[in-house]
């Protein structure tokens, strides 16, 4: 569940403290919720405070029951994935296997946060460093369509009548108003503001290059 | 904060609402008591081949390379029971007179099913004494259960499986993992008396797929605790 309102409804339904402070951002703990012990995971795919509750299968429709009743006087309305994933797309946040494919490395998906080079050793730490030294090639940027189109995902970036890189993902950002998404770009291409031509019904198509989520960049919402 | 009294259900739940199912509760679950009466459930079983939902049965896993003596040390009066086996045995920790059922799947692992509602103390009583590698995973919410009896049930599994089900292949007491319908499942064979008896034990997400492929394959009537109970009562030996 996710949403500004997440917390006062969950609160109805359980003694943990749901509080930003006692059960910050990146967080779990196991309690009850509407009588069913659950794992309580605080992240936010889709950008909002929220949570992801876990809890055994068999209790499924009396959870849902009980998180309709009580967020129905804060407006709670079911989503489904189409509006997941344009959510996460807002904050820019990566599907592994979708946005990235066997070669891709963290340090080029704008994921290197999650590298730890202190470690002494872990499986792909040597390619990492390797990687690391060379330099990227590509990376994975964000791009906003500078008019109403929206591309296809797997869509190409052509530089001088060459596809130079390609759409992972694409929807329309209810934010801007405007076609945007994630793209792999030559790695002197994913810099901010630049101008690149990606094809869309045949022509070519002028976006802007971004590499901030269009949407609470700096995370506020997802932390508070 | 309210008084919660979450009831569990079972993902075939629905599907047996649908067929009418008069529903009682019972250990924390809502089961399916009678489609019609026990009575004419009882017959159609013996005469043909009947499918109740047994998922609030309680499901473990025990696992691990010490597997073998952690079953001696839960269960004392075990004889030895080796991959494929299955045996049915009293539990300390289930209700006088309940049962578990030990499905030697492998060396290093038994599905050990308890009766609803018991799987926390039954898993609780295993893991106590236990040392070395060995393992108790409780398994129950996420799979689902069916018992599969009756006379002509051969030819009903035989319509979804490439398993030889029959007595020769897969006697009274046997345990496989096999293809189901194409779903990953774990047969149980226990007889009840001289009608063959299999519980098949698969992902619980499968679980109204696996209900329609059952009634698709052949002439199969539903049957609810009520019937398995008067089914059963007369063949509650441990063995």
């Amino acid at each position: 569940m996710a949403g500004p309102r997440a917390r006062e409804t969950l609160r109805k339904l359980t003694d943990v403290d749901l509080s930003s402070g006692a059960f910050p951002y990146m967080r779990s703990v196991q309690g009850d919720v509407a009588g069913v012990p659950a794992i309580f995971l605080r992240i936010g795919f889709v950008g909002e405070t929220g949570w992801e509750l876990h809890f055994p299968s068999e209790y499924g429709e009396h959870m849902w029951d009980a998180l309709m009743d009580a967020g129905e006087e804060f407006g709670i309305a079911p989503f489904g994935v189409e509006a997941q994933r344009v959510l996460r797309l807002e904050k820019k946040h990566v599907i592994v296997t979708q946005d990235t494919d066997v070669v891709s490395t963290p340090l080029e998906s704008d994921m290197e946060w999650v590298v730890r080079f202190d470690k002494e050793d872990f499986i792909g730490r040597g390619g990492l460093v390797g990687a690391a030294e060379r330099g990227p090639r590509e990376k994975l940027a964000g791009f906003v369509m500078r008019d109403n189109l929206v591309p296809e995902d797997g869509a190409a970036v052509v530089s001088r009548f060459a596809p130079v890189g390609r759409v992972t993902s694409a929807r329309r950002s209810p934010t801007l108003g405007k076609g945007f998404g994630l793209v792999w770009l030559p790695a002197e291409l994913a810099e901010e503001g630049k101008l690149i031509h990606i094809r869309v019904n045949g022509r070519l198509v002028p976006a802007d290059v971004t590499l901030q989520p269009v949407y609470d960049p700096e995370g506020v919402r997802l932390r508070e | 904060m309210a008084d919660w009294s979450p009831i569990a259900l079972s993902v075939l739940h629905r599907k047996q609402l649908a067929l009418g199912a008069v529903m009682v509760q019972a250990d924390g679950w809502q089961h399916a008591a009678r489609f019609t009466t026990p009575e004419d459930e009882t017959e159609r079983v013996r005469e043909g081949v009947g499918l109740c939902d047994v998922s609030p049965s309680g499901k473990l896993y025990l696992l691990g390379d010490e597997t073998g003596s952690a079953l001696g040390q839960a269960f004392p009066g075990l004889r030895a029971l080796s991959s494929g086996g299955v045996s049915v045995q009293p539990s300390a920790a289930a209700d006088p007179g309940e049962q578990v059922v030990l499905a030697r799947l492998a060396d290093d692992e038994v599905l050990v099913v308890t009766p609803p509602g018991r799987a926390p103390t039954v898993s609780e009583a295993m893991a106590t004494p236990l040392s070395g590698c060995v393992h108790v995973v409780n398994v129950t919410s996420a799979l689902a259960a069916v018992s599969i009896a009756g006379p002509l049930v051969h030819r009903l599994l035989a319509a979804l499986t490439e398993l030889d089900v029959s007595a020769d292949a897969f006697p009274d007491l046997s345990c496989a993992q096999t293809m189901i319908a194409e779903v990953h499942g774990t047969l149980l064979r226990r007889d009840i008396g001289a009608m063959p008896r299999f519980d098949l034990i698969f992902g619980r997400e499968y679980g109204e797929y696996m209900w329609d492929a059952l009634f698709e394959a052949g002439p199969v009537v539903p049957f609810g605790i009520e019937a398995l109970k008067a089914l059963t009562t007369e063949n509650t030996e441990i063995r």
